[in-house]
Formats: structure tokens, C-alpha cells, sequence
């Protein structure tokens, strides 16, 4: 497949502070790439520079086969951003808003009307079309301005954190707009707090933390990265948890980790055939087990284990949103 | 080309954004405006102790027991000079109430010839009158002379052939309101950039759409440049309402269209200048409420200094020397010699032209420089 975007050696320095290291990445043209780390990776560094809108220190991109150095304009004019703020007019009506986006677009004046129509059709703000931008609800808002970023037909489309804040409705329809986008050959790069949208949205993926790339594939490869095995969790009664560390330890040989009245292991091999062996040998021991989930590594996993921090840790989101990823 | 249409799409946005909200945009630029005319405009501003210039032609006895008398009733603060011209010039430059020339001969006056020459420019507030009377009874105490006296007073022993001919229009039909609201003309054009370009600039960079203007492929320049322009735009039109209630008022325009045109090129420059201010300011500050606090006290300070409230002779020396760097003092003096006078003097449209081009460029430039910096 071709490549729509390519990063050789990209190093962005503020001062001393070294904000990208050294990065390379080459991105399929039509994948949703997943672009995720913890806050301060440089996720937004790299991004900024893929828009033209920083310079890289050192290193190159290369946009559709064009250095991105030369032409800014015209790669400018294919890729657009939606940010994680949503930004739009609130001063202005909905048609307004797209009208001033169109023409930052050049586009011409023949088209201008329909793209503007077809822009309120897809968010579904058609009947809203002359209300003030300022009383739409948040969702509507967020409709709104995926229209404006998508006016321009871009070829590459930059997501950053897209369902912060989104209610469940929403979040779904936005998906179903990216997995449409990358059916018309659009490529998407998503950053995001939700690693469970990245698993499900993402052709592949890279982790970035502190200015590098530390580890990239698909979903499942990074997965199988963390372990070739299966994630075991148990729920006791608080009393029983220790001594069911130990008996797992002593009759298992599985190492546990103890999280308030649960246990959570990594089993290499034939994990399902060992469940009955587990419950068998602790109702020996007359421990009884309340739920037990056998699941493969989430994409939690693989964060955690790479960057050695959760992403909601190192979020800045406010407790609600803490609450929202944890769900 | 395309460079025009990026400016005329910031442009549009931006003029979108102002049609919007339009009544209370009007409302908030000119409100203070109003206020200020309705309240100022009728206050009596005879209190003031008023400054007049003596040139001295006759240098007689009769002369200087004159100018004694004068300084004698301690209502008039009466300084000598010998040069006529300068002595006009200050009064075109609001330095001085009134220019008393005492011509050769003072005080015979055979072929009823006038003996002396009042200019006054006091702006038509009621100082001027005290100035006439003071010197009318003065010189009646010089007896004999009295009858000429009244006639040197009346309107046809101005001195028409002077370089001020028309200096009777300066006083004689006008009042304080007239003078205030050519004041209050200049303020409505800074304030009118000054509350327009800058918060906008710190609204953008705060809503992100600052960021969305940037990835669009656009001209970076054309996004000051519209917004000086949609600036500049505003502070026209809030300038124009401004002069149609000082006209409702009873204020006139001496010199008729050409000055109205004129007043509004003067609101360009200034307007296009304070943006240079507004982007110094919107660039060092974060946060909309100080930026308001720092606009007003910035805008309020140098309007205050530049006379359009009291004529800068009532300012202590320092005051002055400020009021002498601020280019709104050239503006509101030049809207104040439309409006009064009825032409512009060459000296001071010379002096007043030069500081708006520099201030024009100076906007300019500022808004240019500070912009770049801070979208990097």
C-alpha cells in the first residue's frame, strides 16, 4: 500500500526541552493510524508539524510524495485538523460558519453552496442552518465543526482526542464517520484517551512517550507484545485474597497481583482448561470465588506495560472524565 | 489574488461576527460616548482662568498701562509675545484662549480704523466672553476712547485679511458642546479599534480558532490584515453615528462634505493605529478582563491628554509635553479645525498629517511584527 504520510528522524527542540526525538513513522494511505502516549509524548508536537504549523528542528516529512517544506499551501489545503477543543463561531449561524471555513479553502464560488449543503446534511444541522452556533447543544456543536474540518474533501484527516466529552450517541456516530472516511480512501491519524476507541478504530498503532516512538503495529500486535497469554481476574471475599495469592503461587506456579478484594495474573498457556483447575483447588481450600473473567490484554495492558503509566494517570482530564475512561 | 480573498475571508468572519452582535456593539461604543456629550457637553467651563496672548505693536505708554490694566483684574492670564504668527499659531494649537494685537497708533483712532485686533479660538465656551468684556471695560477706563472701543468688539473689526479670518467661527455660534464632541469623535475611533482587534485577537487564540485559520491554507499576513480592516470598518461606522448625534446635538461641520470625509480619514488612521496598540496589548495579555481594564485606562489617559476635553492650556507643563507626543491630541485638534474652523491650517495639517502617517505605520507595522510573534 502506498504511503500517504512519511516521518524520517523528526526532532523538535524548544530551547533545551527536547519535545520530539527523533521519530519515524510511515503511514499507509486510507488506515486510521492511532497515535497514542502519555500527555507531553509529543503526540501534539508531531501532529503540529504534520500541519505546517510548527518546523521541525531536523528530519522530513513527506506528504503525499511532496516535501512538506515546499508547497505548505497545497498540503495545507488536503489535510485538515479537527482539535479536541471544538472550535466554531459562536457568534455565527451554522451556515455561516461553514461559508468562512469553505472560502479559508479556496473553495470556489460554484461549489461553495453545495459544500456548505452538504455540510449541514451530514451533521444534520440542516434545519438548524441559520440558528446562532453559540445555542447548540454540545453535540451538535461537535457536528458542526467535524463538517467545517471535512469541507475542504481533505485527503488526510487529523483527529485529536475526538470523543472527549462526547455522549455515547455521538461517539458511535463519529465512529461510523471514520470508518466511512476510510472507506473513501481518506487517511486518519486519532489520538485519543479511550485505548478501547484506538483498539477498535485503528489499522495500527504507535505509542509515543517522551519524544519517541516506542513501539508500533496493529492492534493484536502489540497485544501479543504485552503477553502471548490471557488476563485472568478473580473476585473473593476481601478476607480470602491473600490466601488465594498463595494458593495460586504454591499450587500454580501464577504470580498474582492483589487489587483490593481481586486478583489479577497473566496465564501463558491453556488458560481455559486451567478455570476448573483453579476453582477445583481453592474450593479445597474452602475459598470461594465470587466472578472470575478470562480475557485477552487490553490495550490498558499495552500502555501500561510500555509506558509504565496508565493514560488516565498521566491525563489532565478533570475527575469526570477519569470517571468516563474508567468505565 | 488569492492573498485579497484570504484578507476579504477574515474580513467577512470578522464583520459576520460584529453583524451579529450588532446592537450591542453599537450600544457599547457609543454609550460612553453619549453620556459624555450629554453630560460634560452642557457644563459651564468659564472657571477656567483664561490665557491670553498680547503683541504689542504700538509700544506706547498708553499701550502698556493697557496691558496693565489687563493683568490688573487677575481674570485673564496674559502673557507677551512678539510674533503675530506665532501667537496665531498657539491658538490654532489650543495653547491660548485669545491673541490681542494692539495695533500702531493705539489708541488714537482718526479714520475709525480698528486698534485693536481679538482673535479667539476659545472654543466658544463661555472663557471667551469674560475675555471680550474684561478688555472692552478696560478699555473704557482709558476714556475717550470708549466709543471706539465697542466698535474694535464688533464683528466686522475682526481682522479679515488675517491668515484666521474666519476665527470668528471658532467662537462666536458655537459652545462647548461642539468643541467636546469633536473630542469625543477621536475617542470613539480608538476605542472603537482598541475593543474591536484586540479582543478579538484574544478570543481567537482562546477559542482555537486562531489554530484553524493557521492549518487553512491561507496567507498568515491576511488574517491581521482583515482584521485591521474589520476593525477599522466598525470604528468608521460607530464614528459616523457618533458625528450624527453630535450634529442632532447642534454641533456643525464648518467645512460641509469634504470635512466629513476628511474626519473620516482621520478615523481610519487612528483606528488602524490603536490596532497596532490593541495587538502590543492582546499579545502581552492572556486573559480578556485585563486586557478591558488595561484598553480603557490606555485609551481613556491619552484621550483625557489630548485635549478634547479642556483646551490643552489648561494643562500644567508636563501634561502638555505628553499631550504633544499623543497622536490623538493631532487628531481631535484637526476633527476640531473641520469642524470649527472650517478649513485646516497648513502649519499645523503639516504637523498633524506627519504624526498620523507615523502612527499609521507604527499600527502597522506593530500589529505585523507582534502578530508573527505570537503565532509562533
Amino acid at each position: 500500500m502506498e504511503n500517504s504520510i512519511e516521518i524520517e528522524r523528526l526532532v523538535k527542540r524548544f530551547g533545551n526541552f527536547v519535545a520530539v526525538n527523533g521519530i519515524s513513522l510511515d503511514i499507509k494511505k486510507g488506515e486510521v493510524f492511532g497515535l497514542l502516549g502519555p500527555n507531553g509524548a509529543g503526540k501534539t508536537t508531531t501532529i503540529s508539524m504534520i500541519l505546517g504549523i510548527v518546523k521541525p528542528t531536523e528530519g522530513k516529512i513527506t506528504i503525499n510524495g511532496i516535501d512538506s517544506k515546499k508547497e505548505t499551501n497545497k498540503l495545507k489545503s488536503e489535510i485538515n485538523l479537527m482539535a479536541q477543543e471544538t472550535i466554531i463561531d459562536p457568534d455565527l449561524t451554522a451556515k455561516e460558519n461553514l461559508y468562512v471555513a469553505a472560502r479559508l479553502y479556496h473553495i470556489n464560488n460554484k461549489n461553495i453552496n453545495e459544500s456548505i449543503k452538504k455540510g449541514l446534511e451530514d451533521s444534520e444541522l440542516l434545519s438548524f442552518a441559520n440558528k446562532k452556533a453559540g445555542s447548540f447543544s454540545g453535540g451538535m456543536k461537535r457536528r458542526l465543526y467535524l463538517a467545517k474540518c471535512l469541507i475542504n474533501k481533505p485527503k488526510i484527516i487529523i483527529l485529536d482526542e475526538p470523543t472527549t466529552g462526547l455522549d455515547i450517541q455521538n461517539r458511535n456516530k463519529l465512529w461510523d464517520v471514520i470508518k466511512s472516511l476510510q472507506k473513501e480512501g481518506v487517511t486518519t491519524i486519532l489520538t485519543t484517551q479511550y485505548l478501547e476507541e484506538a483498539d477498535k478504530l485503528c489499522n495500527r498503532i504507535a505509542i509515543i512517550d517522551k519524544g519517541k516512538v516506542i513501539a508500533i503495529g496493529t492492534p493484536s500486535e502489540l497485544k501479543r507484545m504485552v503477553s502471548k497469554g490471557q488476563i485472568i481476574e478473580i473476585v473473593f471475599k476481601k478476607e480470602d485474597v491473600q490466601k488465594a495469592a498463595k494458593i495460586l503461587l504454591s499450587s500454580f506456579n501464577i504470580k498474582t497481583n492483589i487489587i483490593e478484594d481481586r486478583l489479577e495474573a497473566i496465564i501463558e498457556n491453556d488458560a481455559v482448561t486451567m478455570i476448573p483447575k483453579i476453582i477445583k483447588e481453592l474450593e479445597k481450600f474452602k475459598i470461594s470465588v465470587l466472578s472470575l473473567s478470562l480475557h485477552l490484554p487490553t490495550m490498558d495492558d499495552v500502555f501500561l506495560k510500555l509506558t509504565g503509566s496508565k493514560i488516565r494517570d498521566s491525563s489532565k482530564g478533570t475527575n469526570d472524565e477519569k470517571i468516563k475512561i474508567k468505565k | 489574488m488569492s492573498s485579497i480573498s484570504d484578507i476579504f475571508t477574515i474580513y467577512i468572519r470578522e464583520m459576520l461576527i460584529f453583524k451579529s452582535n450588532l446592537k450591542s456593539n453599537i450600544i457599547r461604543a457609543l454609550a460612553f460616548p453619549i453620556v459624555i456629550i450629554l453630560l460634560f457637553g452642557n457644563i459651564s467651563a468659564s472657571t477656567f482662568e483664561s490665557h491670553v496672548l498680547v503683541v504689542n505693536y504700538a509700544q506706547n505708554p498708553q499701550s502698556y498701562a493697557f496691558i496693565n490694566d489687563l493683568v490688573q483684574t487677575q481674570t485673564l492670564l496674559i502673557s507677551n509675545i512678539t510674533s503675530e504668527n506665532s501667537a496665531i499659531n498657539q491658538l490654532h494649537n489650543s495653547q491660548t484662549s485669545a491673541v490681542i494685537v494692539i495695533l500702531p497708533g493705539f489708541p488714537n483712532t482718526n479714520n475709525n480704523n480698528p486698534t485693536v485686533d481679538i482673535y479667539y479660538s476659545a472654543t466658544g465656551f463661555s472663557a471667551i466672553g469674560s475675555v471680550l468684556s474684561t478688555v472692552q471695560s478696560t478699555i473704557s477706563t482709558l476714556g475717550g476712547n470708549t466709543n471706539l472701543a465697542e466698535q474694535a468688539f464688533s464683528n466686522q473689526e475682526v481682522n479679515k485679511a488675517s491668515p484666521v479670518s474666519d476665527i470668528e467661527l471658532y467662537g462666536a455660534s458655537t459652545n462647548y458642546k461642539s468643541f467636546l464632541i469633536a473630542g469625543v469623535l477621536g475617542l470613539v475611533a480608538a476605542f472603537g479599534a482598541l475593543f474591536g482587534g484586540g479582543i478579538s485577537l484574544i478570543n481567537d487564540r482562546d477559542l482555537g480558532t486562531l489554530k484553524s485559520f493557521l492549518i487553512a491554507p491561507i496567507n498568515k499576513n491576511s488574517i491581521i490584515v482583515g482584521k485591521i480592516l474589520a476593525g477599522t470598518t466598525q470604528s468608521v461606522l460607530y464614528v459616523f453615528l457618533a458625528l450624527l448625534i453630535g450634529l442632532a446635538d447642534g454641533a456643525t461641520i464648518a467645512m460641509g462634505m469634504l470635512g466629513v470625509l476628511l474626519i473620516f480619514v482621520i478615523a481610519i488612521v487612528i483606528s488602524i493605529g490603536f490596532s497596532g496598540i490593541a495587538t502590543l496589548m492582546a499579545s502581552k495579555i492572556k486573559k480578556i478582563e485585563a486586557y478591558t481594564i488595561f484598553a480603557f485606562l490606555i485609551g481613556l489617559a491619552l484621550w483625557f491628554i489630548s485635549g478634547a476635553l479642556l483646551p490643552t492650556t489648561a494643562f500644567p507643563g508636563y501634561l502638555n509635553l505628553i499631550s504633544n507626543v499623543n497622536p490623538l491630541s493631532y487628531a481631535v485638534s484637526a476633527i476640531r479645525d473641520i469642524m470649527l474652523v472650517g478649513y485646516l491650517p497648513i502649519s499645523s495639517t503639516i504637523i498633524d498629517f506627519s504624526v498620523f502617517g507615523i502612527f499609521l505605520l507604527a499600527g502597522i507595522l506593530l500589529s505585523f511584527i507582534l502578530f508573527k510573534k505570537n503565532i509562533n
